[in-house]
């Protein structure tokens, strides 16, 4: 009889999921799938409110990451209003991305996945959490938080506070940076750049021992897409170009403006997830799967553009993509790590321009356009927002791709690719826990942020069913 | 709102109220609300932070202060005062995600990895209205005015 495993909650993400694994007859994993459970509807809900305020609304699909989508969304507003924003603004929204960057990623690596890394898959599940983390290496956790108290820091000493600052509008920001938040940037950023030698070396030490994780979770061929700077095809955050390569690290697309984004990527609605599923549309539905985020970025570009970053990557790609494309899964923990140096660099660099302190931060515009596309990278990956808007700049359409999205095939394929290799001779749907925690582990390479604004509230435990293919529940079990 | 680091010299390291909430949910933002007010009237020596959520890195914040206030609403429609209770570090929730994460966890996070272990109190707002909205209930705003004079109140004792 062909059984149903289900994983739900997934644990230590941002948002609420579940997984099914599906049995055949023989007890071997037949398909898996990734199920986003929550919907939340922020683009029907935005219509009708004016432009200027889609900054704010949009920032609170998330809590963790809300600073992409104010970026993003006030790229949206320039492109309606048709107005070049002041230098010093567009360097400014750089330095808040690059914060959101830093402070995401440090809690993605320090205190959501290092206790797999550290503690084990198969570890004791009740201490494989923060306090065994703790317990285990507290000056790795104690690190962890500084780092991302530094990307917070940024972020509220631009934006007046951390999560869901009001602070890039259309035109520009609403405040440039002044001379104390600069100086208190500038002072902190050796101890930020430590922390990050420190993770990226751990991270290096462990990978010998991790061959098999690299193996099997979530490497296969897929597409890359990621942003590019326009010279140089350098790695970016904010702006430039859509690129799109193979596993072979064949460019596939190049210099493509963002604003035709739709020419490239079509999107599909599974019947088992909220979650739609991006594709690149001159491949299809789903061959044309891609993914996108960390481990995107660093193979879409030709290098960074800073030292330290530089000497990392190439390392990086040495070390796990026999100096090429690296189409593992697993490596979006290295990839972030090596993002993280080259976030740290760049707020170094732009905080040296010499209008770094210019007042002149935000053009005027009125609705000079109807329509507006606004792209940037999100730490997950390439946000995309499209809004049409009529004469009076209150909006009338919304299309949001949220990077997480543009991954959900991949996670889908990762998923099942652990669990096939894991997951074997299933009796009377016992399976161990550890073995579920790499399923997981998988999703957790992705760092997915489903909408973290939505409150969980109490306890979130994980529990494993196991069902047939008609809904009944062979064994039930659930951990804290 | 002013900006806590917690990389204060010793000297500064005072009183810390910690106001936290989402304003989008009427009575939720009840935290945010008493912090505003306490800000306004200025008293002296007082650090505060107005927050959506609580954070892993306020624990060095925490860490620095003498005392520590947290302000959160809560669901009790049938009482109308402020409950005032003492805190304790306590390895409960996880304190590194901020969905999940509690004052006494915060508190422990604070003594664990950073030293410091000061007095602390929750101090609960009664809310009866959680959905959709920016203000405060009648009721919750009541509370939330009472919570401002028995918070100076409980800062002002030697």
């Amino acid at each position: 009889m062909s059984q149903r495993i289900v994983i739900d909650p997934v644990t230590r993400i941002e948002g609420h999921a579940k997984i099914s694994i599906f049995l055949d007859e023989a007890g071997e994993v037949s398909d898996a799938r990734f199920h986003v459970v929550e919907f939340r509807g922020f683009e029907k809900f935005c219509e009708g409110r004016p432009i200027g305020e889609m900054a704010g609304i949009t920032a609170r699909i998330c809590g963790i990451c809300p600073i992409s989508h104010i970026l993003a969304s006030a790229k949206t507003g320039d492109d309606v209003l048709t107005v070049e924003i002041p230098p010093t603004a567009d360097k400014l929204r750089r330095i808040m991305n690059l914060g959101q960057f830093t402070q995401s990623h440090a809690l993605s690596f320090f205190h959501l996945s290092s206790p797999d890394f550290l503690l084990g898959w198969d570890s004791d599940p009740a201490a494989r959490n923060v306090f065994g983390l703790i317990a285990k290496d507290p000056e790795l956790a104690r690190a962890g938080i500084r780092l991302r108290q530094f990307g917070q820091e940024v972020i509220e000493l631009l934006g007046g506070k951390k999560i869901h600052p009001a602070w890039a509008v259309p035109g520009g920001v609403r405040e440039p940076l002044t001379k104390e938040a600069h100086k208190h940037i500038l002072d902190h950023l050796p101890e930020a750049r430590a922390t990050a030698v420190l993770a990226l070396n751990m991270f290096k030490k462990m990978l010998d021992g991790t061959r098999e994780e690299s193996e099997n979770f979530g490497k296969f061929r897929s597409l890359f897409i990621g942003l590019v700077s326009r010279e140089g095809a350098l790695w970016e955050h904010y702006d430039g170009v859509l690129r799109v390569v193979d596993s072979d690290g064949n460019i596939l697309v190049d210099d493509l403006d963002p604003r035709r984004y739709s020419e490239i990527i079509g999107e599909v609605v599974e019947p088992f997830s909220y979650l739609k599923s991006p594709y690149y549309k001159p491949m299809g539905y789903p061959q044309g799967m891609y993914r996108v985020g960390p481990l995107a970025r660093l193979n879409v570009c030709t290098r960074i553009g800073t030292p330290l970053a530089d000497a990392e990557l190439a390392e990086y790609r040495q070390r796990v993509g026999s100096g090429g494309i690296v189409t593992s899964s697993f490596m979006y923990h290295y990839a972030r790590l090596v993002e993280i140096m080259a976030a740290l660099e760049r707020i170094g660099m732009l905080l040296h321009e010499p209008d770094i302190l210019s007042t002149r931060v935000r053009s005027g515009g009125s609705i000079n356009k109807l329509e507006g596309v606004g792209v940037s990278e999100a730490p997950r990956g390439t946000l995309f927002h499209h809004y049409h808007v009529d004469e009076n700049g209150l909006i009338k359409k919304v299309n949001l791709i949220v990077a997480t999205g543009n991954n959900n095939i991949a996670m889908n394929r990762t998923v099942k690719q652990i669990a096939q290799h894991y997951i074997k001779n299933v009796k009377d749907g016992q399976i161990p826990e550890g073995l579920l925690n790499r399923v997981e582990g998988g999703i957790r390479c992705y760092d997915p942020c489903l909408s973290c604004s939505t409150h969980a509230y109490g306890q979130m435990p994980m529990q494993v069913s196991v069902m047939d293919a008609a809904g009944n529940v062979l064994a039930q079990r659930s951990r804290d | 709102m002013s900006t806590t680091t917690g990389r204060e010299p010793e000297a500064q390291r005072g009183a810390l109220v910690i106001g936290y909430g989402n304003t989008l949910r009427s009575d939720d933002g009840a935290g945010p609300f008493v912090a505003r007010a306490l800000e306004l009237r200025g008293p002296e020596g007082l650090r505060i932070v107005e927050a959506h959520q609580l954070t892993p890195e306020m624990a060095i914040a925490i860490s620095a202060a003498k005392r520590v206030v947290f302000v959160d609403a809560t669901d009790l429609p049938q009482e109308s005062a402020p409950r005032v209770s003492r805190l304790e570090p306590e390895p409960g929730a996880d304190p590194l995600n901020p969905h999940a994460s509690d004052p006494g966890s915060l508190l422990w996070l604070a003594k664990t990895l950073f030293g410091g272990a000061p007095e602390a109190w929750l101090v609960a707002i009664p809310g009866a209205e959680f959905g959709f909205g920016e203000t405060l209930s009648p009721g919750a705003a009541r509370a939330s005015a009472e919570a401002v004079i028995q918070i100076e109140a409980l800062l002002a004792r030697t």
